[in-house]
């Protein structure tokens, strides 16, 4: 009886606690439009892509908030104002029979400003990845491509 | 212990033979250059690409730290075993006159046996040497193993020609 609830409670545990994924709190305007186009090579492997965002302070220490999984073509989620975020891309690749996986990926950070919109494209095709950035005042506009800037040259913004 | 001297004989003759086939790899891209076409794997390719070597330069250097500075994790389990290897990979570009070079090497920070002398930043797994030829093409040559860095190379060559996109580390 003891063991069976202690396997229910292990079980439980594993469940809740190993994960540390959260859902992004969507809450703010939507200012971010996610285009995604990924493509596995095979039709035994799947692609998936998502983003982990974390609000960075001004120590450049950063915390995480939650992940946006690109499940459609296009997506569009709200990132505060005036703040500093780091943008954290991934690429999970998996195998249906296999229990092979692995994640691949690339992260920057970017200042979300007011008036301004950024519009994303992510993409996984034949084992190549890329992600570009453009912050616009409206959408549509021609805007200004975003240069990727990685976490330890935080003191750049 | 054994006291036949054929057995003594064979052992020592073949510890002496696998310890002579250990070659040391290349301490750096111009050893590489060197080695590589006479190991079995070893490739080299030329190419021509329709941009100045001013651009294939930017290219080079904007590209290689965002897609290749990277660590790598991966693991493997199966009957009685689990494996973990941790490997950095370190990009270099090097401009010079009319050219540039790219080098990549390979840390393996967990779960390998570096047997032989590494090289600071790791072994060297590919060079890419691009030279400028006239205003507005460039000869692109690289030297890698042909085996398991498909993606690597292909990115390479795309930046090269103008275009953008990460390689998949894990894809090896």
């Amino acid at each position: 009886m003891i063991r069976n609830f202690l396997y229910l409670i292990s079980f439980t545990l594993i469940l809740n606690g190993c994960s540390a994924i959260k859902t992004y709190p969507d809450n703010w305007a939507k200012n971010i439009f996610i285009i995604s186009d990924t493509k596995s090579d095979s039709v035994m492997s799947s692609v998936k892509a998502s983003i982990d965002i974390f609000d960075v302070n001004n120590k450049c220490r950063e915390k995480y908030i939650g992940t946006v999984q690109l499940k459609n073509k296009k997506s569009k989620i709200g990132l505060k104002n005036n703040q500093i975020i780091y943008l954290d891309f991934h690429f999970l690749t998996s195998g249906f029979f296999a229990s092979s996986s692995s994640v691949s990926g690339l992260g920057t950070l970017i200042k979300t400003r007011n008036g301004y919109i950024y519009e994303v494209m992510a993409s996984y095709k034949g084992n190549i990845y890329d992600v570009s950035i453009w912050e616009k005042r409206t959408k549509g506009a021609k805007g200004r491509e975003l240069e990727f800037i990685p976490l330890h040259q935080c003191q750049r913004l | 212990m054994h006291n036949n001297p054929l057995i003594t004989a064979i052992i020592f003759s073949l510890v002496f033979i696998s310890g002579c086939a250990i070659k040391p790899h290349p301490q750096n891209a111009s050893e590489f250059r060197k080695a590589l076409p006479g190991s079995m794997f070893g490739k080299t390719e030329t190419f021509t690409v329709n941009r100045n070597i001013k651009n294939v330069a930017n290219t080079f250097k904007k590209m290689a730290p965002k897609c290749l500075k990277k660590r790598v994790k991966s693991t493997s389990s199966g009957y009685m075993h689990y494996q973990v290897i941790v490997t950095d990979y370190n990009p270099t570009v090097v401009k010079g006159k009319n050219r540039v070079e790219l080098h990549l090497q390979q840390d393996h920070i967990q779960g390998v046996m570096n047997v032989t002398k590494k090289p600071k930043g790791g072994y060297y797994m590919l060079v890419a040497d691009a030279v400028g030829a006239g205003k507005s093409k460039t000869n692109v040559k690289m030297y890698y193993s042909s085996v398991g860095q498909d993606s690597i190379v292909k990115a390479i060559k795309g930046w090269a020609a103008g275009k953008k996109g990460c390689p998949d580390l894990t894809k090896h």
